[in-house]
């Protein structure tokens, strides 16, 4: 961490004086740009945080999550503040349901940012346009550059400013951030089929209609309920919905997770966007198949790394811990565990998942780990 | 094993998006992303053939025609158009037979389809190549493809075909108005005799063939120096196009006209985005292309003669133009046009010049009133004698040019609007001008113009008379001077000091300023004056002017009211009543000083003294009578309390005067007769050892008793006595250092903290102030923290670094006192060698009720960690607050709890119990 980080500030306290501490401690350590992983049930009153972020003069990005990840541990109040040591280009850009069209301008406008290799990504978790802005992403930079990143936003699912700018706490916007290390990537989720396929015959964005021809929220409350003794109008929906995501089938046999996380009339509303005329799964989780997987994921990454690593980050869905419970700490520690001793674990339990895909593309995932270590080269390289 | 399932709804999909859009790109790119997202590829690219402008088109097969990298996604992959040379190989020699072929270039994969015979596209994969499957799927997905793509290349071409037949329409159409207007030029020389009509019908014809915003024609007149315009048109449907036609020196287009002249027959194209360099080299683009919001402009030189020639000027405003070569073509085609129309005009207007001469010749010209006669634009023909004689110009030097030679810059463009206007509605104008002469001199002059009309009523000439009026204006400025100045002592007298004091009182209320007014009379002046007699009094007067007036600022008014009494009008005086109050105060002190020296007269001196009434406004409901009036009667009470002295109208302002003066005497002799003590406040560490303590000046008042330090400190750094007072405070400090010292009684850990005030710190030789005092003391100088406040450090960071640094040399250690209160920037004490941060007592006593000063401790604590510096908590009282700053590790403090400040001999007996205590400091019980 010593090459990349000037300091790793934690409070606990969710407190906006913790926060600005934090900060000031990092800055007086000599940062040059700051990371922040907050938690959404922080207090952090706008009237006093906003004008306080204007104030800085290193660049400033990150979110509020439903949860952080520090040191193995889950932590659902306080904040992580990363320090620095180089002043990271990065790209701000707002109005996310239209930025995708913007964004060719944009980053011509920034040919720092176009050299570098490898980016981290926040996006308001609960904008729509994040597929287009991804889809963009890879189309303007090209095949050769990875990405990795999450939804920022709390678990209320109300939409709300959650991105750290220098121009305040920002919403409906997304971040990109130029790392100065290298990155290696896994990808993993670890849930298998139940039933389907089911082809997607009408969808919109985030919205399926209709399922097969038929509506979708009541051809997917058919199959749960015929398997299992769950039934939809004795519970809260996504109470039930967490336990059974949709797949979305793509060739290269990768099964791309999609969250319903509301019924919408009789069509059912996603995290993330679903094609049309897509065969989807409904899909079901066992514990020790997701453990497996954020292990898979981890040891991918490793695999990548062509140098000493020297930070893990962890962009874990926020409905992994809701599914795995009390089995979620056992996640973190078997990830840990296959990482080097004094490697920083730091990372987010997020809305949505973003991540290169080796075969192309830079996705909004649900439902998955995505681990990237940070790596540098060795000496004589 | 991919499912059939999905396979066939990715078909679907794929084929589905060809029918999206007609046209060729926006189509492609539709199907070619929805591949790239079902079919989980790396990249997709499109080629196709092209012709020699690069459009796709539809070969034949045998054609050798180019082969282009037309689409790809993701874009970025645009500019590696890798396959290029293969692909059109491919295409050329095995299509019919091969229609699908894979290439791979591990861990690439490409997979590429024929289509039809103009074209490929080619899908590339990561790792794994494309399944047999996948490929046999995507021949009928492909095939469709190639048929929408046939029939959007064979759209796009007849929209270029329409394209290519309208330009050719175009073309034609453009040749028949070029045409068109030649034979309108031609007409118009044949028919027109006036030349002013030629030249205004030539630009209109020419700006209307050429759709221009603005065309104007210009003789170019290289030995007169001067652009002289000839003829103007604007365009009435350009909002923007107004008339600019004038008489132009050829100074500010020197580069730009000296270019043209030379290569001849060459135009000269400027658009406001790419101006031309000859333009710019000129400096006129910002004029051109900004102020007259000008996009594009084209000079086209028409016809050159021996010193000159005629530009043809063609601007444009709503849009930015390029000229096309037909265009150009076309104005030289027509410019042998225009030169016989400019011949034609020379012709005649040589016979119309022989015509006004003898007119001329008519008018009595010769008179004692300056005569200038022009031409209709303004061009001086003729000047008189009497016009040398005033301007200093000879009539050669004038004739040629425009009267602007002589303006002074004096009036506004609205004067001259006006001025034209009557000229040219009422063919006269008369009024005062102030003009200026060769010898750069400004004078006034009454003028009288008038415009010369010939038979038809058309003005041809101007004809300006005037005088130099400067001795009247002169007259006139000594009766406005006596009217308001007093005459035997050149001040303003009472008319405009009541003037001013009324702008003053207005002044103060809109800024809620306090200013104030003193009045003075002159004891005893009768009795001098009866004496010596009125001439020498009055010379007594003229040097008490002098005097008043050297005391005040420029803006202050001294003013005369008459006999011996003056009044000294002081605006803005202060913020405050109490600041005000004090810098009446001080220029009273002043002028009474300055006038209570002697007066020398005819070789004796003579001795006056004033007595002064002040009085501060605005005062609620105050008029200007009631402000003299109150400070009439301050000024009396002064001589009632036995004159050569001060009074303020209002007791209250009376006595805080009195107690400052006294106040500053008193502080003068409390350094002389040793009234100042220094008491010791003891500093402690977390374990409560005596680390060392800080001295706090004391004054003993032989009448008042101790006075506390905020009540002297301020007016000591006012009126600078702080100076003398910060230098008793580091001598006796450091001989009660020495004398610790010798007692054996100091320790390298202890320090002495001395509070440095700014104006003392300032000091040019401050730190070589200190290193003497230190070496004359014997003592080790590491004994000494030096306390300064933020507002010390933030002037002249870099001087206050050199200080710190040349004093830390000696080991003298430096504390910023009262920190939090202060705007201290994080980037200054970065740079500062500072050893202690000493958080303000304000901040520690709330620490425990008020959250933000909890978090403003907590924050400096934390900064002081990071930039390895101590810090101290002064005032702390409690043992709860003791508590609470060492749970966010504190570890040092001062205040009442541990002890208050104790005089010298009180602290000694301390420092000898700590030293056999092993320097334990108790908390005291009842602090």
């Amino acid at each position: 961490m010593d090459n990349l980080f000037s300091t790793v500030e934690l409070d606990q306290s969710g407190s906006i004086k913790g926060l600005v501490t934090a900060i000031e401690n990092a800055l007086a350590a000599g940062a040059q740009s700051l990371c922040i992983f907050a938690c959404s049930s922080n207090h952090l009153p706008r009237e006093q945080l906003d004008p306080y972020l204007q104030r800085l003069s290193v660049p400033v990005f990150g979110g509020l999550f439903p949860g952080i990840i520090y040191h193995q541990q889950e932590l659902n109040r306080g904040t992580l503040v990363y320090g620095l040591r180089w002043r990271l280009p990065m790209l701000t850009v707002t109005d996310l349901e239209h930025a995708a069209d913007n964004l060719a301008q944009a980053l011509s406008e920034s040919p720092e940012l176009r050299e570098r290799n490898d980016f981290l990504v926040f996006v308001d978790g609960l904008s729509r346009g994040i597929d287009e802005l991804l889809g963009q992403l890879y189309n303007q930079l090209g095949p050769d550059k990875q990405f990795i990143g999450g939804g920022a936003g709390s678990l209320k699912l109300k939409q709300a400013p959650c991105l750290f700018s220098n121009r305040g706490l920002i919403g409906n916007a997304a971040q990109i951030i130029a790392l100065p290390g290298h990155l290696s990537l896994g990808v993993r989720h670890g849930w298998k089929e139940l039933a389907g396929p089911f082809l997607v015959t009408e969808a919109e964005g985030n919205t399926i209609h209709t399922l097969n021809y038929k509506p979708a929220y009541s051809l997917y409350r058919e199959a749960i309920e015929s398997m299992s003794p769950l039934r939809f109008d004795q519970s809260d929906f996504f109470s039930i919905a967490k336990n059974f995501p949709l797949g979305v089938e793509r060739l290269n046999e990768e099964i791309l997770i999609r969250d319903p996380v509301r019924v919408d009339g009789s069509a059912l509303v996603c995290v993330g966007q679903v094609p049309d005329h897509a065969m989807v799964y409904l899909m079901r989780g066992e514990a020790d198949n997701l453990i497996a997987a954020a292990e898979e994921a981890t040891d991918i990454a490793k695999a990548n790394c062509r140098g000493e690593t020297v930070g893990a980050l962890l962009f874990d869905c926020i409905s992994r811990t809701l599914f795995l419970e009390e089995r979620f700490d056992e996640e973190l520690s078997r990830v840990a565990a296959r990482l080097p001793l004094d490697c920083e674990l730091a990372g987010a339990l997020t809305l949505g998942e973003i991540a290169s895909s080796p075969q192309g593309g830079v996705h909004f995932l649900n439902k998955t780990l995505a681990t990237g270590l940070l790596w540098e080269p060795p000496l004589d390289d | 094993m991919i499912k059939t399932l999905t396979l066939m709804s990715i078909q679907h999909e794929l084929g589905m998006a060809t029918g999206q859009d007609l046209r060729l790109r926006p189509m492609l790119q539709h199907f070619m992303q929805a591949c790239l997202q079902r079919l989980g590829l790396r990249g997709v690219y499109v080629y196709l053939a092209v012709d020699d402008d690069g459009e796709p088109c539809l070969p034949p097969l045998e054609s050798q025609c180019h082969i282009r990298l037309f689409c790809a996604l993701p874009e970025a992959q645009l500019q590696q158009p890798h396959q290029d040379a293969e692909i059109g190989q491919w295409l050329h020699k095995t299509l019919a037979s091969q229609p699908v072929r894979g290439f791979d270039r591990a861990p690439r994969h490409f997979c590429a389809f024929a289509l039809g015979r103009f074209g490929a596209i080619v899908f590339e994969r990561w790792q794994h190549p494309m399944e047999s499957e996948v490929t046999d799927a995507l021949v009928a997905v492909v095939k469709r493809l190639a048929s929408t793509t046939l029939a959007s290349i064979e759209h796009e071409r007849s929209l270029l075909e329409i394209d290519k037949r309208q330009r050719a329409e175009h073309a034609l159409r453009e040749q028949l108005r070029l045409a068109h207007t030649s034979t309108r030029l031609a007409g118009l020389l044949a028919e027109e005799d006036d030349p002013q009509t030629i030249l205004d019908q030539v630009v209109t014809i020419i700006g209307e063939a050429m759709n221009a915003d603005r065309t104007l024609i210009y003789d170019v007149d290289l030995r007169r120096d001067q652009g002289i315009g000839l003829a103007e048109w604007c365009n009435s449907d350009a909002d923007d196009a107004w008339p600019t036609i004038d008489t132009y020196p050829l100074d500010f287009f020197r580069h730009s006209v000296d270019a043209v002249a030379q290569r001849r027959h060459e135009w000269l194209e400027s658009h406001r985005d790419a101006p031309h360099p000859l333009l710019v080299a000129d400096d006129v683009v910002d004029m051109l292309h900004r102020q007259m919001n000008i996009r594009s402009l084209l000079w086209y030189p028409l016809h050159f003669y021996d010193g000159g020639f005629y530009l043809l000027v063609f601007n444009q405003i709503r849009y930015t133009r390029v000229w096309r070569e037909a265009e150009i073509e076309f104005l030289g085609n027509i410019a042998q046009q225009i030169s016989v129309a400019l011949h034609k005009i020379k012709l005649l207007r040589q016979r119309e010049r022989a015509e006004q001469d003898l007119r001329l010749a008519a008018t009595a010209f010769e008179t004692h009133e300056a005569i200038v006669i022009t031409d209709q634009r303004g061009i001086i023909q003729r000047v008189n004698k009497a016009f040398t004689r005033i301007t200093g110009y000879e009539s050669e030097e004038v004739v040629g040019k425009t009267p602007r030679i002589l303006k002074s810059g004096r009036q506004t463009r609205e004067f001259y609007r006006q001025m034209w206007e009557a000229l040219h509605n009422e063919g006269y104008w008369q009024g005062e001008i102030w003009n200026k002469r060769k010898n750069g001199e400004i004078y006034p002059e009454w003028e009288t113009i008038t415009a010369v009309k010939n038979d038809r009523g058309e003005i041809t000439h101007y004809v300006a008379t005037f005088q130099d009026i400067t001795e009247r204006k002169q007259s006139e400025a000594r009766i406005q001077h006596l009217a308001y100045f007093d005459s035997l002592t050149d001040l303003p007298n009472r008319a405009l000091l009541l003037d001013r004091l009324k702008h003053e009182l207005a002044v103060c209320r809109r800024h809620n300023v306090v200013g104030a007014l003193l009045f003075l009379d002159i004891d005893r002046f009768k009795t001098i004056n009866d004496a010596l007699g009125h001439p020498s009094g009055d010379a007594l007067l003229q040097q008490i002017a002098r005097r008043l007036s050297q005391q005040v600022r420029s803006e202050d008014t001294v003013s005369r009211m008459g006999g011996d009494e003056f009044v000294v009008l002081l605006p803005q005086a202060g913020a405050t009543p109490e600041e005000a109050n004090y810098t009446a105060q001080t220029v009273a002190e002043k002028i009474r000083h300055a006038l209570a020296a002697p007066y020398s007269l005819h070789g004796h001196h003579y001795h006056l003294t004033p007595s002064i009434g002040i009085v501060l406004f605005p005062e609620e409901g105050d008029t200007i009578d009631d402000i003299l009036k109150h400070a009439d009667t301050a000024m009396y009470r002064a001589k009632a309390a036995g004159r050569n002295t001060i009074r303020f109208y209002l007791p209250s302002m009376q006595e805080a005067a009195d107690q400052r003066l006294t106040l500053e005497n008193d502080l003068n002799h409390a350094i002389e007769q040793n009234q100042f003590l220094l008491h010791y406040q003891p500093q402690v560490d977390d374990e409560g050892r005596l680390i060392g303590a800080e001295a706090l000046l004391r004054w003993e008042h032989p009448r008042h008793g101790m006075i506390p330090p905020d009540q002297f400190i301020p007016v000591a750094e006012e009126t600078g006595q702080i100076l003398a007072i910060g230098e008793w405070v580091l001598n006796h400090a450091t001989r009660q250092i020495k004398r610790w010292t010798d007692a054996g009684l100091c320790s390298p850990k202890r320090h002495l903290g001395l509070n440095v005030s700014p104006r003392q710190f300032h000091q040019n030789d401050f730190a070589e102030r200190v290193i003497d005092i230190i070496e004359h003391s014997g003592i080790a100088a590491s004994c000494i923290k030096l306390e300064i406040t933020e507002s010390v450090v933030m002037n002249d960071v870099d001087d206050v670094i050199n200080k710190m640094q040349s004093l830390q040399a000696l080991g003298i250690q430096f504390a910023i006192d009262d920190f939090g209160t202060g705007y201290s920037s994080l980037a200054y004490l970065k740079r500062l060698p500072l050893n202690q941060l000493k958080i303000d007592k304000s901040f520690v006593q709330e620490v425990l009720s008020d959250d933000n000063s909890a978090a403003i401790v907590e924050t400096i604590i934390s900064m002081s960690r990071h930039l390895r510096l101590d810090v101290i908590a002064e005032g702390v009282e409690t043992e709860k607050e003791l508590d609470f700053l060492r749970r966010l590790g504190c570890q040092a403090f001062q205040g009442y709890l541990f002890r208050r400040p104790l005089p010298e001999a009180e602290f000694t007996a301390l420092l000898h119990e700590c030293v056999a205590a092993d320097m334990y400091l108790p908390c005291q019980a009842s602090a």
